[in-house]
This record gives C-alpha cells, structure tokens and sequence, in this order.
C-alpha cells in the first residue's frame, strides 16, 4: 500500500511540536516555524491543519486551563503521536533519497 | 500604552468561528505581543475564509443537503431576477396586472434594443431595500440547513444567484450589480440571525 507522505505544512508542524516537546500550542508552534523556517504562519491556517491532523490520529490535543491574559479562553497543547512520528520518519526518508545525488546541489548550501 | 485588540476584528471572528477558543486565546496573547491591529485583522479575515474553504471534507458530504441546495439555489435565482424585473414595472412600468411577459421592456416595440431609463440608475436604492428585505429569510433557511458549512454555502449561493441576476436581467449593469449586492448583504445578514448559527 503506498505510504501517505505528509505535506510541507504537516511535517513542519507535527516538526515543531517535537522540538518544544510539552507546551507546544498555537503560539509557540507558529512562532517555532517562523524563526527557523522564515515562513509566515497565520493561526487560523495552522489549526485547520492541526485539526486534520488530529483526525488522522497523527496529533493528539489537550486543553489547558483558561488564562486573563487570553481573554479567559484556554490553550489547546498539541503532542505528536506514534502514527504521527511514523509518518515524519517516513517522509524524512522519502525526501532524503529523492535529495540524494541531485546534481545541482552538490557543493553544500550557499 | 497597551493598545487592546479590535473589538469589531474579534466580533467577526465569534460571529463565523465560535467554536475555536484556542484560536482567539492565541489570537489575543499575540496580539499583546505585537501591538497590531493590522496583523489581527489579517490573522482574523484569513481564519474566516480558511474556515469558511476548509472544513470540508468529501466523507461527510450529504447528498441530501446538496439537493436541497440546488433547489434552493434555483428558488434564489428566480427570486432575485423575478424582485428586481417586478420593482422595475412597478416603479417604472404600467401598472399591474398588466404584466406580460417575464423581461419587462419600457414601452418599446417588440425586438427594439432596450435601452435604460434614467430614472432607473437613481432608484437602485429602492431595489436595495426590497432585496435585502426579501433576502433576509432566504439567509436564514440557508444557514439553518448547512449548519456545518453555512458561511460556504452563503458565498456559494451568494455568487450564484449574483451569476444568474447578471446573464438574465435587462437593466443596467449597476442596476443588477446593486440589486444583488444588497441581496446577497440580506442573506448573510440572514444567516446571522438565525439561532441554529449563533447557537453553534
């Protein structure tokens, strides 16, 4: 059966929930890939994302406790899954095979 | 001085995602943050149209909804050509019963080019109240029956019934275009009103 690869937009999210480890939600999730990507992430796309994800047993979510700061709504923590982790190694492969002996970028990033 | 987020910006987000508290938490914690109105505002309008083009998912396509939509539509499209045709011959026309005919034509001979009263272009704004006042139960049986994806099929009946007002009508184009933009204005001010929307 042909294996699902994740898009470019799941697997740098479902990555930068595995790099914040606990308290990944909307905020520090968009942010992580702004500062390491330089990609503009708006919220309302990233949970769409996130939801479909979700439905796909790829991400698990839970709901904290409502702060003032938030106007009393509570954050929505975002972990990644075993399927989940299955299918980032499972895209990670397929991208590095299809990035290996490519010659026009051999000579190392500019 | 800490500015506080658009009031009007978070009013539109409640109105077409109120159920996403996560998302407008997030949404106010960064805007202390960044200060921005203009950076809410964008944040919000993306999130309404992701929203509104986004939740839809072909596993839970309802057949029975998508006729029932179809039927609607039609109904809308005969709605607004038969509203704006019937105040045109009202306003301007001979006076009823004397309709004949679905085009109405102002006192021209048959198969002569029609051409546009000049009273027509200043009287868009009685068209405008009609239309929105008819439109407005058209919107709410339209949000009441696609709950799930209501601000979607507004914008997709709304630019439908917009198509049809345009290919049929013989008024002038600002005419047409006023007269179903109002519409298309009463059927999502519609929508809003009815509870099984505002209840979600």
């Amino acid at each position: 059966m042909p294996r699902k690869l994740l898009t470019d937009f799941e697997l740098m999210l479902l990555l930068a929930i595995l790099r914040l480890n606990d308290g990944a939600y909307g905020v520090p999730i968009a942010r992580e890939i702004e500062e390491t990507t330089g990609r503009r992430v708006i919220l309302g796309a990233a949970y769409t994302a996130l939801d479909r994800l979700e439905e796909r047993g790829l991400v698990s979510s839970t709901i904290g406790d409502p702060t003032p700061e938030r106007g009393g709504r509570a954050k929505r923590y975002f972990s990644v899954t075993t399927r989940g982790l299955r299918a980032v190694k499972d895209t990670q492969r397929a991208l590095t095979a299809l990035w290996t002996n490519v010659a026009q970028l051999k000579g190392g990033i500019a | 001085m800490t500015r506080h987020p658009s009031r009007l910006a978070l009013a539109i987000f409640d109105r077409f995602i109120p159920d996403n508290d996560a998302l407008r938490g997030d949404l106010i914690e960064e805007f202390l943050v960044t200060q921005s109105q203009w950076w809410l505002w964008r944040q919000v309008l993306f999130a309404v149209v992701w929203r509104s083009w986004h939740p839809f998912s072909w596993r839970r396509l309802d057949p029975q909804m998508i006729a029932l939509g179809a039927a609607v539509l039609v109904l809308l499209s005969f709605e607004a050509v038969l509203v704006t045709n019937l105040m045109n011959r009202l306003l301007f026309g001979p006076s009823l019963p004397n309709i004949s005919g679905y085009w109405y034509h102002p006192g021209l001979p048959p198969g002569a080019p029609w051409q546009p009263l000049p009273a027509v272009e200043g009287s868009a704004a009685i068209f405008a109240v009609v239309v929105a006042l008819i439109s407005l139960p058209a919107g709410w049986v339209i949000a009441g029956f696609h709950r799930a994806h209501h601000a979607l099929s507004l914008v997709a009946f709304s630019a439908c019934v917009l198509l049809c007002v345009m290919l049929n009508l013989h008024a002038s184009f600002a005419v047409q275009f006023f007269a179903a933009l109002t519409f298309i204005i009463g059927l999502i001010g519609g929508a809003s009103l009815n509870p099984a929307v505002t209840s979600r």
